[in-house]
């Protein structure tokens, strides 16, 4: 057997000039077939990061020289010289302490004012339309990525499309042909115990169980795939947090060093919806979530894979500006969003609101929440999509 | 023994004649959907059995008129008291952790006592409509915390199972629960916490859309202020002094409104009828919606002044819930697979942590559910872990099945032993033997999937058959 990385097989410039890659050298008989092309690069995984509940954006990137800010925040603003300053305007919240080297390395990418036309308020809508990649009035049920890999495939030469490690919801894979597995804490057992699934046979005609047979399917046929990259030989980091995120970024970093190839991998964290006391509780999500990122990037940096990755945070919407009696922000509109990866560029992006002219008392937008697909879309993957009418912002270099 | 046999005649006898004076009497796949779908997704052949004599409209009735207001078990015991709120931000380290470990074992308390309650209640459909309230109106113990609050919110679902809509609305919205849930308890004049106002409207009576706008969420928050836990007394009051005494303007009135004015004002809406008929569709019928039944079904409810019974009566003697094409089409909820085996398998060695351990494995925590939405449902209970797991529970369920069967007689008196297991296999086995296919009709709603051998008098068919895919729906 050869060793680890040796069993990746990177061939370039077949044909249309698409990449074409395997994982494993049992998949050898690949080449002859079409099927197993790929129309996206097993080096560009998309890590997506969802804040659910709506992630207090004013207090993550914080606008520190507008007076507003504080007025509107007489409890919850971060005095300006607590904030960690990063322009002559805006500065992270000090919970994000650890993202700073990346944001000097220019590797870290934010993205001001984040949102959508008539913006929906309510987290559930909220989530559906970033999650569809919908219009605020539009009513769809597959997610982004499963719409945008129904126009191009990733190829079958994947284990699976798409890794689920968050809550149990299959949100932008949601729909579509997209093989999506969920997985827990302890990848090794759930994928030995799927690879022993007895098989579907029979055909089956209504929707419920074609979903279970689809799932049993995708998850029999990734771990037979998975198992042989050995991630049982990969022992825990322990670079992370012991929180629910921190798990999840052990499992995804596990499977990046074995040599598990997949183009997306959804983890995510909750109880942003901050409506009562939300100090200490954003503060240290925050820290969750930035000390989290920072490790990932340091061991992907030290692997060399750094470059192969592309993490994206997003959440169903931001907060109001104004804080309200109990502590706490309510539902607000848009918010700032972070890229980071080795081929990111680094630095700001779109235009951060001003405070004194709220509609509604929310924030307005300045970008679109589609370009951000349309840079994952167009500059990580060269990949197109009608329904992405946005430009990509020109992030990925 | 020959009294026996007599019996057996008299009772054959019976049966053969009532189903010969009553034409419209139930088939057995009927009593099985209808029994099901109101339960635990699968039932019994014995309760199957009691209701073929009934036509299928007196079947719903007896159903309808089993549900019950109270559980059959009493009060749990919990160990913290709400009372102790007050206290916890001047408890010391050792202190708080204690008290974090009571309200811990609180929450376990209450997940057994209601699990258990589900498996011996004789009404299961009484407790079916409990947990949809409970995904209706939803709090998290991780925020409530006291279990002796959430306890209290599952007896006010249970009082109003089946019965007065607007009543349930109200008492939920005033029970600490939800006070303590939506930070209704931290809504205040000047300046209003807009939670629950939000879902109120959004997800317990119109649904988002068009019925409501921002500004009626405001305003109505202002008129919410003034409810409270009192720290004193741990139960709802009405506190005049902070709540907002100005004129509101909800949904088109003005007033100086509080909020069961709110709550009376939103009722006076018929969509709230269709809101929830939809909802109700898509838990027991189909998530194939026939919108001009369901604007029937509303109408109904909203008629009735919100008495839920007439229209839950009427929704299963629909068309669509009687057509044999929507079996199998639903997709059990985790609760309802392993409640709904357990009921049927029986497990003499039942252990309640294992089988919450794989209740949330399963992605259903009761009382707690992942957010105020609640569970999905649907198809989102299914992602390659989950199915994973509950095949996995399916196995363990039939190993202890197997392994009580052999150590029969050593565990019999064991007190783990609860009075509703059985674990006798003979009589379903002996019903396959008598016609092959009696066990694959029992246990599935759906044709099979897998082509393990699914008949024949052995328990290995029981094994194929709860393990194929088929058996996860209903």
């Amino acid at each position: 057997m050869s060793n680890l990385l040796d069993r990746r097989i990177f061939l370039s410039g077949m044909g249309s000039g698409i990449a074409l890659s395997t994982v494993g050298l049992t998949l050898g008989g690949v080449f002859n077939n079409p099927a197993l092309a790929s129309n996206i690069s097993p080096y560009k995984t998309l890590v997506l990061l969802e804040l659910k509940g709506g992630n207090d954006g004013l207090n993550t990137v914080i606008p520190f020289m507008d007076k507003e800010y504080y007025s509107l925040r007489p409890t919850l603003a971060v005095k300006k010289e607590r904030v960690i300053q990063l322009s002559d305007s805006l500065g992270f919240n000090p919970a994000f302490k650890s993202l700073l080297p990346l944001w000097k390395k220019k590797e870290l990418a934010i993205v001001l004012g984040v949102g959508y036309p008539e913006p929906n308020l309510s987290h559930f809508r909220g989530i559906d339309i970033w999650n569809t990649a919908s219009d605020a009035q539009q009513f769809l049920e597959t997610g982004w990525i499963s719409r945008l890999f129904g126009e191009s495939y990733p190829g079958l030469s994947f284990p699976c499309d798409a890794i689920n490690l968050g809550y149990n919801l299959l949100g932008p894979f949601d729909g579509g042909k997209t093989r999506t597995i969920t997985l827990g804490n302890n990848p090794n057992n759930l994928l030995k115990q799927a690879s022993r699934l007895v098989p579907n046979t029979n055909s089956v005609d209504n929707p419920a169980l074609m979903h279970i047979v689809k799932q049993r399917t995708d998850v029999k046929s990734a771990a037979k795939k998975i198992i042989e990259n050995r991630i049982d030989n990969i022992p825990n980091t322990g670079v992370f947090n012991t929180t629910k995120l921190g798990d999840q970024f052990e499992t995804m970093s596990r499977l990046m060093l074995a040599g598990v190839r997949v183009p997306v991998i959804k983890l995510s964290i909750g109880k942003f919806d901050t409506h009562a006391e939300q100090e200490p509780l954003h503060t240290q999500l925050l820290k969750d979530v930035g000390d989290n990122i920072a490790s990932f990037a340091k061991l992907m940096n030290g692997k060399g894979l750094w470059d192969d990755i592309l993490v994206m945070t997003y959440s169903e919407f931001g907060r109001r500006p104004k804080e309200n009696i109990s502590g706490g922000t309510d539902h607000g509109t848009s918010a700032p969003h972070f890229f980071m990866g080795g081929r990111v560029r680094g630095g700001f992006y779109g235009k951060q609101p001003t405070l004194d002219v709220l509609e509604d008392g929310n924030l307005p937008y300045f970008q679109h929440y589609r370009e951000l697909y349309a840079t994952v879309a167009r500059e990580w993957w060269g990949l197109r999509a009608p329904f992405i009418r946005e430009k990509a912002i020109g992030i990925i270099v | 023994m020959r009294l026996n046999l007599l019996l057996g005649l008299f009772c054959f006898l019976i049966a053969t004649l009532s189903s010969f004076s009553n034409a419209s009497s139930l088939t057995f796949s009927e009593a099985r959907h209808l029994l099901a779908r109101t339960g635990f997704g699968v039932v019994s052949p014995k309760e199957i059995e009691k209701f073929l004599p009934l036509s299928y409209e007196d079947a719903v009735d007896e159903i309808l008129s089993g549900v019950r207001e109270v559980s059959v078990q009493s009060a749990p015991v919990f160990k913290a008291n709400p009372l102790e709120r007050r206290t916890v931000r001047d408890m010391d380290g050792p202190t708080r952790q204690a008290f974090n470990k009571r309200i811990k074992e609180d929450h376990h308390t209450l997940r057994n006592w209601w699990n258990r309650e589900m498996l011996i209640t004789p009404s299961p459909f009484t407790e079916r409509m409990v947990l949809f309230w409970h995904n209706h109106f939803v709090s998290e113990a991780s925020k409530v915390r006291f279990g002796k609050w959430l306890y209290d919110q599952n007896v006010t679902f249970r009082k109003h199972a089946t019965g007065d809509f607007r009543q349930l609305l109200t008492d939920i919205s005033i029970g600490p629960a939800m006070l303590i849930y939506l930070d209704a308890n931290k809504n205040k004049k000047n300046n209003p916490n807009e939670n629950f106002a939000r879902e109120i409207l959004e997800l317990f009576t119109l649904g988002e859309g068009d019925q409501y706008t921002e500004d009626d969420i405001r305003e109505s928050a202002r008129a919410y202020t003034g409810w409270m836990v009192n720290p004193f007394t741990a139960k709802f009051e009405f506190n005049i002094r902070t709540h907002d005494g100005h004129i509101k303007t909800f949904m088109g009135e003005e007033g100086n409104f509080d909020g069961k004015d709110i709550i009376r004002i939103i009722l006076k809406k018929p969509e709230v009828g269709d809101f929830l008929a939809l909802k109700l569709w898509k838990e027991f019928i189909s998530l194939e919606v026939d919108t001009s039944e369901v604007k029937r079904l509303g109408k109904i409810l909203f008629e009735n002044n919100f008495a839920l019974k007439p229209m839950l009566r009427e929704l299963f003697l629909t068309e669509q819930f009687r057509n044999p094409q929507i079996r199998g089409t639903l997709i059990k909820s985790p609760v309802e697979l392993t409640l709904g085996t357990i009921r049927l398998l029986g497990n003499s060695n039942l252990d309640f942590r294992r089988l919450i351990y794989f209740q949330r494995s399963m992605g259903q925590n009761l009382f707690q559910p992942p957010d105020v939405r609640g569970w999905r449902g649907g198809t989102n209970w299914i992602t390659s872990s989950t199915i994973l797991t509950r095949e996995k529970f399916l196995k363990k369920v039939f190993q202890g099945v197997v392994n009580s069967k052999i150590n029969m007689t050593k565990n019999m008196n064991r007190d783990k032993k609860l009075p509703f297991m059985d674990v006798d296999f003979s009589p379903l086995l002996a019903s396959e033997k008598r016609e092959e296919g009696y066990l694959k009709k029992v246990f599935l709603a759906a044709n099979s999937v897998t082509d393990k051998r699914q008949h024949g008098a052995r328990l290995k068919t029981i094994r194929n058959l709860i393990l194929d895919p088929a058996y996860q729906v209903k």
